[in-house]
């Protein structure tokens, strides 16, 4: 297990498990917490987050719990910001 | 005639009981139901006794828009019984898409769904230009299933707005992709698709997931003009958002008189309370006057994966996705041959026979194909009958089996999700559920998706009997014809279309998953051939039968919605 790094104002992952995804892939499903508490549930094809959790020291869905959200984002910068998802 | 169906029991497709009786077909039609033809001749007889007849069986989740260029039967599609499929789902069809956004829609379709890169690049030659009319004139040319077609917002979005599409529209790019939108309609579109979930490449929203809600209410209000249909990919992973998507969808069906429908809606064991909690949504929203549909998947779910790629398997075993992820073949075998590190491998798997989820165990584990001959007596049996086999435990057996078959043996974790046959069952029957969610033409690298509305007659029938067969074939015809406006078509009645299937009901059932190369640009699908299914009549066309295979000259499809 690595250590959790927590970085101010980011939401943390709370949670991460295998479910069903869009079209009854498999998926990673993660539960996100915002800062104010609340929390958020999200489904990724885990092709698209593989090259994220390669530049991390991610080696498993345990890692992932106590990690920013921004873990997920693979590493061509791109603004790390859900706006737009609607 | 040019067709009867002799002595079968024919289960119209109304719900009411079946009856024994003939069928004839004649120019395309359903010339008569019930009536003793004994004395008609005709030129094709099938005999259907012990056999039901029945309405061709209607798709309404597909992704076959590429299979279709380069396969007219959308093989094996058809051999199950269906004679009607949707296609452009969730929010991507192939058309209008501009010469110059070929490259993104690609990638967004492969990625998305799961289509191999060759055979889309090999198969999808957009030999029809950019239009939705000239690509429903191309498939219309060389059709042998018919096909209802969605347009795709996020395409319809690109082809308006260019390659800047995330960001709001403005007034007149809302307007021209209304203008756009009537056009596909009035080509043959039977409603329009979009996504709340899906992402490109790169991470980012696709491109309907910009639009701000003026938007969806400007095209609804298209769709309420030609009352067509709007489909959606919701939240399915929130409760929450789900129930608010079905609210929007209920505003939406009511304000503008369309019929909606959102997929995936998936049971789940261990949050059983989220679909009572979705379906009461949908029962206020029915209640209140709105057509909302919720599509159900008849399958449970698996993962499959082999140790030469990585999967999201490795995710859940611990220290394994670092090691599978070694960057060649020849480093991921000389890893899982070191005594230390396949001692740490072992460790991972004997780590996951300590959960109470059994699907997580090594000895369930499924052995899905092997690459050696002298293994073949292994497939569909499971991890632990190979270890016993070999004296080893399971975790062992996995992995040693595939450093023999140098990496090629395919395992799979079956049952992940969806699995609670009772559970499922009500679901299914639920007088407000759609059947459907098949997602056949995607992820084909994946799983098969071919053979969902066999294994609802055999699981939920059949085997369980949470519907009868009547309830069972009106779900997947007259239902999903009479919710996606398409005339003509899902009832066995004089005048519609002659688009039946006879089929054997105490073995109807989809087949074992077996590995297939017939795509285009090659590589490796899964597909189910259909079993207990005798034959398949597309628009009075004997299209395939269990005797003779697929009649290759047949081009009986038609756009179902022009």
């Amino acid at each position: 297990m690595i250590e959790p790094v927590t970085e101010p104002g980011i939401a943390t992952i709370v949670a991460a498990r295998i479910a069903a995804g869009h079209d009854g892939l498999a998926e990673i499903a993660v539960e996100v917490r915002y800062t104010n508490g609340a929390t958020r549930s999200m489904s990724l094809p885990y092709e698209a987050v593989a090259d994220a959790l390669d530049a991390s020291s991610i080696a498993s869905l345990d890692d992932l719990v106590g990690q920013p959200w921004t873990t997920l984002i693979p590493p061509p910068a791109l603004e790390p910001t859900l706006e737009g998802a609607t | 005639m040019d067709l009867i169906i002799r002595n079968g029991t024919i289960v119209d497709g109304t719900g009411l009981p079946g009856y024994r009786g003939d069928i004839g077909i004649d120019n395309g039609r359903i010339v008569s139901v019930g009536r003793p033809l004994a004395d008609t001749d005709a030129g094709h007889v099938i005999d259907a006794t012990d056999r039901v007849v029945a309405p061709g069986f209607v798709d309404p989740h597909t992704h076959l828009d590429a299979q279709l260029l380069f396969d007219p039967f959308v093989y094996p599609t058809v051999e199950h019984g269906i004679t009607t499929v949707v296609t452009g789902n969730c929010s991507l069809s192939i058309a209008p898409v501009r010469t110059a956004h070929r490259d993104r829609f690609s990638k967004m379709f492969r990625l998305i769904e799961e289509m191999p890169a060759a055979a889309f690049d090999v198969g999808v030659d957009w030999r029809w230009g950019e239009t939705f009319e000239g690509l429903l004139d191309t498939l219309a040319s060389d059709l042998a299933v018919n096909v209802a077609p969605l347009v795709g917002h996020s395409v319809l979005r690109m082809y308006v707005l260019g390659d800047d599409s995330r960001r709001p529209a403005t007034p007149d790019e809302l307007g021209a992709m209304c203008d756009g939108l009537r056009a596909c309609l009035d080509a043959g579109a039977v409603g329009l698709s979009t996504s709340y979930v899906d992402i490109e490449e790169d991470m980012r929203p696709v491109p309907c997931r910009w639009a701000d809600s003026s938007e969806l209410e400007a095209l609804c209000a298209v769709l309420g003009e030609k009352g067509k249909m709007l489909q959606i990919v919701h939240e399915f992973y929130d409760t929450d958002l789900t129930v608010s998507r079905i609210e929007m969808l209920g505003d939406l069906s009511r304000r503008h008189g369309i019929a909606t429908t959102l997929s995936p809606l998936f049971h789940s064991s261990a949050a059983p309370q989220a679909t009572e909690r979705i379906m009461a949504a949908v029962e206020r929203e029915v209640a209140d006057g709105a057509r909302v549909w919720p599509q159900v998947q008849t399958r449970p779910i698996d993962i499959s994966w082999t140790l030469d790629q990585r999967s999201i398997m490795f995710l859940a075993i611990p220290g394994w996705w670092k090691v599978l992820s070694l960057p060649t073949h020849a480093e991921r075998l000389d890893a899982l041959c070191d005594p230390g590190t396949r001692a740490k491998l072992i460790e991972g798997l004997e780590a996951l026979n300590k959960s109470s989820n059994r699907t997580m165990h090594t000895g369930s584990f499924v052995v899905r194909e092997v690459a050696l001959e002298k293994n073949r007596h292994l497939v569909g049996r499971t991890v632990a009958d190979a270890a016993a086999e070999r004296g080893t435990s399971a975790a062992e057996a996995l992995i040693d089996l595939s450093i023999e078959e140098d990496l090629g043996t395919w395992f799979m974790r079956a049952n992940i999700g969806h699995v609670d046959s009772e559970a499922v069952g009500a679901l299914l029957a639920h007088p407000n559920v759609h059947v459907g969610a098949s997602d056949v033409g995607a992820h084909v690298g994946s799983f098969s998706t071919y053979g969902d509305i066999a294994y609802l007659m055999s699981e939920f029938v059949r085997e369980t009997g949470a519907l009868t067969i009547e309830q069972a074939v009106k779900k997947v015809t007259s239902d999903t014809c009479t919710i996606w406006g398409l005339a003509d078509r899902g009832l066995l009645r004089e005048g519609f279309a002659a688009d039946v299937v006879v089929f054997d009901p105490a073995t109807i059932a989809r087949g074992p998953e077996v590995a297939s190369n017939d795509f285009p640009g090659g590589g490796t699908r899964w597909i189910r051939r259909s079993v207990g299914i005798d034959a398949v009549v597309v628009n009075g066309e004997l299209t395939w039968t269990a005797a003779d295979g697929y009649s290759d000259g047949v081009r009986a499809g038609v756009i179902a919605t022009r």
